[in-house]
């Protein structure tokens, strides 16, 4: 009874499928991989992927708003195993969760906002590379040389919150004061809304979920333990991609559901593994990874930007851009939203 | 009388000639597609197309297929300071969007300069039909060389243009030739309507020119989904998301129940909240609940 299953999974696996709205052929295992290594980093780290998942998938030659808007849909399937697996540890602060997903939403539409102005005044493309370089090297070398440092101290160290600084003292100071009892953490509602609405601000124009902005800045400046950051951003995540794949799918028709399903089908498989790995791990650990992830990315688009591209020119839409044309549809470049000019 | 006699003969000798030169006009070659849809279904991965027909004896022969042209924009990369950035939007227009030609040898020892410019049949005849704008409108020669060398290195790396010598094969075939062609049609080209086009080629000119249609259609259930992604976006939008979610959580179900199961001693002393509080934060692995 196995055999045949294998073999049959095995068949699946190396046969090629049309993906219908990049109109292109591509092989089923490969997507399924790729879907798997994301979804693994996904439940390991709460991150969506995104800010992997759409160069990768742009490197295997899906054209760029495709591979945006899907790799979005995919997010959703991902984030939401993760989440159902972050609730089933009680990892899930729905107060906190709540608050982030209005600052978040409210970000995301004044970022789209600023990408407009940015277009408009021209180079945004420059400004938006300089600050993903800024904010992966800045975010990244911080996490990473602080886990290690706690890591050093040892686990009771590191199991210790942080001593109240002046500007905590300064936020105790602001209305709204309420207790987050799963996080153990009391906030002016108005600090994860604030720091939230940044976030979504900054993921909007930079087109990514935000999970290697965000579980960094509720760990240290909300100060909640790593597990619950963890699974509050991915709860967060699950909502905001939802939101995102259901306007791109009605303005840019560049939603492949099939690509979508067949890199979610990996990537939720990815994202339990991740999670299950998590577990074993302690929250400096995990903040390493995430560290070194940013990092790595982050130099990436550093020598991305300073290296001589193979070609001068980049391609911007595919033919899926044609279809829409074809269709009298509107052709809004993608990237208002998921900022995938950013990797070609 | 004998002037008319003259004009009579000179009449039928033009006549002779013309008649000599009607039996040596080229017909036009018959072009047969095998397939003749490329039909893109859920499996699809490219197809092997043949192509076969006649052309006129002794006749050297060149298969071009096109897609059509359209409008493209680009981002030109640039150096600003230490680092490249999209510094210019290019728009290109005019050249095909999918150029693949074979033939029975050398194009340049089939068709002269002339005839390539005009059938549009190599890379110096694609850069002619190339209409090239920039934000500050027509660029200046040099700018314009490196676009189009950037556009056609772009398009190769596609697989979308493409030029096989020696790949057509010809048999003498009655008073005829037979041609045949056989190769994988790129799996990554879009659906449309694609040009078939032979030209029978002689001392450098085209004898004769035969063009049929190659449609690339979606089928099934692609088709189906592409539809729909087009016709009624949002409840196509609604259900990409549905599925997401279910997959997700399908996905968690199927997880969580293939999950080992742990121990648990009851401690009979201790009120049971109390142990399941304890255990649900050792199995988090972070700090227990405030």
């Amino acid at each position: 009874m196995t055999k045949p299953l294998l073999f049959a999974l095995l068949t699946l696996a190396a046969a090629p499928i049309l993906l219908p709205i990049a109109g292109m052929s591509i092989n089923v295992g490969l997507l399924v991989s790729v879907g798997g290594v994301i979804g693994f980093l996904s439940g390991l780290l709460g991150v969506g992927g995104g800010f992997l998942m759409t160069p990768i998938l742009m490197m295997i030659g899906i054209p760029p708003t495709v591979a945006a808007a899907s790799d979005t849909n995919a997010i959703v399937a991902t984030s939401a195993s993760g989440v159902a697996a972050h609730f089933r540890l009680n990892n899930v602060d729905l107060k906190i969760g709540c608050v982030c997903l209005i600052g978040g939403l409210s970000g995301s539409y004044f970022g789209v906002h600023v990408i407009k102005v940015l277009r408009a005044l021209g180079n945004a493309d420059l400004l938006i590379s300089l600050m993903y370089v800024v904010v992966l090297v800045g975010v990244g070398s911080f996490t990473v040389r602080d886990s290690i440092k706690k890591l050093r101290r040892g686990v009771m160290a590191a199991r210790a919150r942080p001593p109240a600084s002046h500007t905590s003292s300064l936020l105790a100071r602001l209305p709204l004061q309420m207790d987050f009892p799963r996080s153990g953490v009391r906030h002016s509602v108005l600090v994860p809304f604030a720091l939230c609405l940044l976030v979504g601000l900054m993921t909007a124009v930079m087109g990514v979920g935000g999970g290697f902005i965000m579980v960094p800045m509720m760990v240290y400046l909300l100060r909640m333990p790593a597990h619950v950051a963890v699974g509050t951003d991915l709860f967060q995540i699950l909502f905001t991609c939802m939101g995102t794949t259901l306007m791109q799918a009605a303005s840019n028709h560049t939603v492949d559901l099939v690509l979508a399903l067949l890199i979610a089908a990996g990537s939720t498989v990815g994202a339990q593994l991740g999670a299950r790995v998590s577990r074993h791990l302690r929250g400096e650990q995990l903040l390493i990874v995430l560290g070194l992830l940013a990092l790595a990315v982050g130099l990436r688009m550093a020598v991305g930007v300073a290296w001589t591209p193979s070609n001068l020119l980049a391609a911007g839409g595919g033919h899926a851009a044609l279809r829409s044309v074809t269709h009298g549809a509107v052709t809004a470049r993608a990237g208002a939203f998921t900022g995938w000019y950013l990797w070609r | 009388m004998c002037g008319f006699l003259r004009y009579i003969l000179f009449g039928s000798v033009l006549l002779g000639r013309a008649g000599f030169a009607f039996g040596q006009a080229d017909a036009s070659p018959t072009i047969g597609l095998s397939p003749e849809k490329v039909e893109m279904g859920a499996f699809y991965n490219g197809v092997r197309l043949h192509i076969e027909g006649t052309v006129p004896a002794d006749a050297g022969v060149l298969v071009a297929l096109r897609g059509a042209a359209r409008d493209e924009v680009f981002n030109k990369k640039g150096r600003v300071g230490p680092i490249w950035a999209n510094t210019d939007k290019v728009q290109i227009s005019g050249p095909p969007s999918l150029l693949l030609r074979f033939s029975s040898e050398e194009v340049h020892a089939l068709l002269n300069r002339r005839n390539i410019d005009a059938y549009v049949l190599d890379e110096a005849a694609v850069r002619h039909t190339m209409r090239i704008r920039t934000k500050t409108g027509e660029p200046d020669a040099v700018y314009r060389k490196l676009i189009q060398d950037s556009y056609l290195q772009l398009k190769k790396e596609d697989g979308n243009y493409r030029k096989v010598s020696d790949r057509v094969q010809i048999a003498p075939q009655g008073g005829l030739a037979h041609y045949s062609l056989a190769f994988t049609w790129p799996k990554t080209a879009p659906p449309g309507s694609y040009q078939v086009e032979v030209y029978a080629c002689r001392n450098g000119e085209v004898v004769a020119h035969g063009t049929a249609v190659l449609p690339v259609v979606e089928v099934g259930f692609p088709a189906f989904l592409a539809n729909l992604a087009h016709s009624h976006p949002a409840g196509y939008g609604l259900i990409a998301v549905l599925m997401a979610v279910f997959a997700g959580f399908g996905i968690d179900a199927v997880a969580s129940r293939l999950r080992p199961r742990k121990r648990t001693i009851r401690l009979h002393e201790q009120p049971r909240k109390a142990v399941a509080g304890q255990a649900r934060a050792t199995s988090a692995g972070g700090e227990p609940s405030p």
